[in-house]
């Protein structure tokens, strides 16, 4: 009796804390259905997995598909939502063909960037680096300055 | 990012600047997308000039053309619809870097 009294009343701390872990199931599922449906968004695979019985945000999913590699939708002109890999025939949108930039140099490049941390800047220094130049990136915090060391170009601290 | 006194050294013997740094928060208001993007800018100029860098790429913001309408078949002479401030400060950007390569 003076168990279960105990147990109502601290029912509480009995309970788990926080939200939910993403389960390993989840995960697969989540993975599986962007592999397999190209033109899904990140809002049809939550409402996928909803009929389901799943109740994951669509950031969760975007999160677990981020941690995979596998790169988000983007809106096409048409209205479509489609992998970027596949829009422009495979070409990055973020990124094009730099090469001529550096046409007339018979050697590799000494390069400058500013915003180099950010969402198009670190697809830009990634194809810099890949061609074999070297890479000097500004930088307002240390968190950026790491980003860009990871990246294997050089962080050049501003203010 | 303004004062590149700080970071002038760093631009000197390369053979390219990009430029990409900017404003992004669209909620910034006008003086913070003066400060960064137009004064940034200028700055970033300031300091490729002051190396002799023969190369400057700067990375505007498709923000400024069309306002949020579908960008189909758009370049840079769709027309500009600045009802952002991000939208706002970018024409400025774009002749000031168009000026400073005379």
């Amino acid at each position: 009796m003076h168990r279960r009294l105990v147990n109502h009343k601290y029912a509480a701390a009995r309970r788990p804390r926080g939200r939910p872990k993403t389960t390993a199931s989840a995960r697969t599922l989540i993975i599986g259905m962007a592999r397999e449906n190209p033109r899904w968004g990140h809002r049809r695979i939550q409402g996928e997995l909803q009929k389901l019985g799943f109740q994951i945000a669509h950031s969760t999913v975007w999160e677990v598909l981020n941690n995979a590699g596998i790169d988000p939708s983007v809106l096409t002109p048409e209205g479509l939502r489609i992998r970027v890999p596949d829009y422009l025939g495979g070409m990055d949108p973020a990124t094009p063909d730099i090469s001529p930039i550096f046409a007339d140099l018979s050697r590799m490049a000494q390069v400058f960037v500013t915003g180099g941390s950010g969402f198009i800047g670190q697809v830009l220094v990634r194809r810099l680096l890949d061609g074999g130049n070297s890479v000097r990136v500004l930088v307002r915090s240390e968190a950026s300055a790491e980003k860009v060391a990871t990246l294997g170009a050089e962080a050049v601290r501003g203010n | 990012m303004t004062d590149p006194t700080i970071w002038r050294d760093a631009v000197a013997g390369c053979d390219a600047v990009f430029h990409l740094a900017a404003e992004t928060d669209i909620t910034a208001d006008r003086a913070r997308q003066e400060l960064v993007t137009v004064r940034g800018t200028q700055a970033a100029v300031d300091a490729a000039r002051h190396a002799k860098v023969p190369r400057f790429v700067h990375c505007g913001t498709e923000a400024a053309l069309l306002a949020g309408d579908p960008l189909v078949d758009a370049d840079e002479t769709a027309p500009l619809r600045p009802d952002s401030e991000a939208a706002y400060r970018w024409p400025a950007t774009m002749t000031l870097v168009f000026h400073s390569s005379r």
